[in-house]
């Protein structure tokens, strides 16, 4: 007797399943990264420049001693020149603005004026500074403050010069007044800040 | 594919119930599963988005400063189900408010390097190389390759911090950014 069997033969099937999803790359991430950097004038100490000045004494500090205000044979007074710079910097468009405490260069302690006497000597501060330039003039009319400025739409560094001038003969009684003994005073700022 | 697969399967069963010589009592049969998983990778969420790195300039004479730590982010729940190439391409701090080209001796970027970190054993790290304007004359990117499957933390930091010149002082600005871009991607020339 014949035996038929039947066979199931299941042969070279393959089930494929994929998982997941094929991708070479992802989003990528992005990350901000800041920072700030604060407005800022900076001015160092002021260096005088003795060598190419005439009529000065003593530096000491921030103090210019002028050697002989007055001339020995007119009482009156001398040319004076010199530069004193400052190393400076500011990081966004500024002013800078120079001014005289007095004025003029004003004899101090409270000594009276005698007729045809001169008590303050006039003089002028010229300063550069970036692309500019400016000068205060001291005139000594008045004991009393006296401002020059001007702006500087970027930011700078280097050197403020400024160079301080007195005529010879300059006072505030007139030219070649003889001027009253005593000491004569102003102090100059300089101011570098926001315009 | 399915399809065509099933309906051969079908015509083999047809042809079987023919025996061409002695038919056997018993048979076996193979079947033979196959899966197969696709290269993957995923980049995770970000911790912070942002890195602040705060003042930049020195308030002594306007010069880069020093800043200290290394700011940074992080990445979690990264994975590449394969070898993988991580690239971090970075761009300086810029200062957005500042028009035009800072004056001489001015510089209105800071270069620094980003790496990134925590995915396989070294650093993939880009340094920036913006001049004073900011902008950068060639284009620049750090990678690193893995060849095995990764999951990990990838942290983000910033460092060596630097100016075009020595010494160039920063223009001032409220705003300086930059940007890290991290990329994950798979790598064909790994594993598995």
């Amino acid at each position: 007797m014949t035996k038929t069997v039947f066979r199931t033969v299941f042969s070279g099937l393959v089930l494929i399943a994929m998982v997941g999803s094929s991708r070479a790359q992802v989003t990528p991430a992005v990350v901000r990264a800041i920072g700030s950097a604060d407005e800022l004038c900076t001015l160092a100490a002021p260096q005088v420049n003795v060598g190419g000045a005439n009529n000065i004494g003593s530096v000491a500090g921030s103090t210019v001693n002028i050697a002989d205000l007055s001339d020995d044979q007119t009482l009156s007074t001398r040319a004076t020149d010199f530069d004193v710079r400052f190393a400076a910097m500011c990081n966004f468009d500024h002013r800078i603005a120079i001014s005289s405490d007095r004025g003029g260069l004003w004899l101090q302690g409270g000594t009276t004026r005698p007729a045809g006497f001169a008590d303050a000597v006039p003089y002028q501060a010229a300063f550069t500074w970036a692309d500019g330039n400016q000068t205060l003039q001291a005139n000594a009319a008045s004991e009393s403050e006296i401002d020059a400025a001007f702006d500087v739409n970027r930011p700078a560094f280097g050197d403020i010069v400024i160079h301080v001038h007195v005529d010879q003969g300059a006072t505030n009684a007139g030219s070649g007044a003889p001027l009253v003994a005593g000491t004569y005073e102003d102090i100059l700022r300089v101011t570098l800040g926001a315009q | 594919m399915e399809r065509k697969l099933l309906t051969l399967a079908v015509a083999v069963n047809a042809l079987a119930g023919i025996c061409a010589g002695p038919c056997a009592a018993s048979d076996s049969a193979t079947v033979t599963v196959k899966g197969m998983v696709g290269s993957a990778c995923h980049l995770g969420d970000l911790s912070s988005a942002q890195i602040d790195v705060g003042q930049l300039s020195n308030n002594t004479d306007g010069t880069l400063a020093s800043i200290s730590g290394t700011p940074g982010t992080t990445i979690t729940g990264s994975w590449c189900n394969t070898g993988s190439k991580i690239t971090v391409v970075a761009t300086p701090l810029v200062a957005q408010g500042f028009a035009g080209a800072p004056p001489s001796g001015f510089t209105k970027a800071v270069n620094y390097t980003a790496s990134a970190s925590g995915w396989g054993s070294a650093a993939a790290s880009d340094t920036t190389l913006g001049n004073t304007s900011g902008a950068e004359s060639a284009s620049h990117s750090g990678s690193q390759t893995l060849n095995d499957p990764e999951a990990n933390t990838i942290a983000v930091n910033l460092s060596s911090f630097s100016t075009p010149g020595s010494g160039d002082r920063l223009v001032a600005d409220s705003d300086y950014e930059g940007t890290i871009t991290v990329t994950l991607a798979t790598n064909a020339a790994g594993s598995p």
